[in-house]
């Protein structure tokens, strides 16, 4: 009973897009790498759509729609981050289906992008996913291998 | 309270990634710091959605605004970030 306790107490991030999971800090980018932005998970997306992780609240679009922070009830922040240096795209190749504010419960769509397009221009299209709150929590556990499936949890955290 | 105002060069503004660095220089400093724009929104300097949230572009002039602790100290930090990064 206790061992269950216990376990309940981990929250689950699902899986926000397919394609193969990486671990985080093999992502080039040292912001990504070292932890700066917060500790996750990365995925190398074989699909075109970002779903939700989380029950929440999405907190930021950013206005170039390749970064997007939502809010769980649980209380993390989330960074989902679509590709490296996508920044520099300014929009082209995103579309948003949420606006900021907005009630999303977890696997609802948020992101579609054109990942053809993405890789021909050049950019590396690992999309880490992170907690930039993660001083607020013990643990923060992600699967760092193998293949992503919407939905399906991709790290477990504890308060 | 003190503050210093600083124009944007870099060219996508404060996105997510620098806006992490900015957040993690700030969280070593012993100020508050406060990142105010020209058309009245504010954000803490530690939290990098509030950061993201301002939308800060090229061009734009921001105030930063530094509060409590070794108040000069912080607010030159910041603005020797900003002038390295932004």
């Amino acid at each position: 009973m206790e061992q269950q306790d216990a376990a309940k107490k981990y929250i689950n991030i699902l899986s926000p897009v397919e394609g193969e999971i990486v671990p985080l800090d093999s992502i080039s980018d040292p912001a990504f790498s070292t932890g700066i932005m917060g500790l996750g998970a990365a995925i190398v997306p074989s699909a075109d759509k970002v779903f939700s992780p989380v029950s929440g609240v999405v907190d930021t679009v950013f206005e170039t729609l390749h970064a997007i922070g939502l809010k769980s009830d649980d209380g993390l922040d989330i960074l989902i981050h679509v590709g490296q240096n996508t920044v520099e795209l300014k929009g082209k190749c995103f579309k948003c289906y949420v606006k900021e504010g907005q009630r999303i419960e977890a696997g609802d769509p948020l992101l579609k992008f054109n990942l053809k397009k993405i890789k021909k221009l050049g950019y590396d299209i690992t999309t880490p996913i992170t907690i930039t709150n993660s001083d607020e929590y013990s643990e923060i556990l992600p699967v760092v291998s193998g293949r992503s499936v919407i939905g399906e949890p991709l790290i477990k955290i504890k308060k | 309270m003190i503050e210093s105002s600083y124009t944007i060069k870099e060219e996508n503004g404060i996105h997510a990634r620098p806006a992490g660095f900015l957040v993690k220089e700030v969280k070593q400093l012993d100020s508050t710091i406060t990142v105010k724009t020209c058309d009245g929104k504010s954000a803490a300097a530690d939290k990098l959605f509030a950061l993201m949230k301002l939308g800060v572009k090229q061009g734009d002039t921001i105030t930063i605004v530094a509060e409590g602790g070794d108040e000069q100290k912080s607010l030159d930090s910041v603005m020797d970030f900003m002038s390295n990064n932004f």
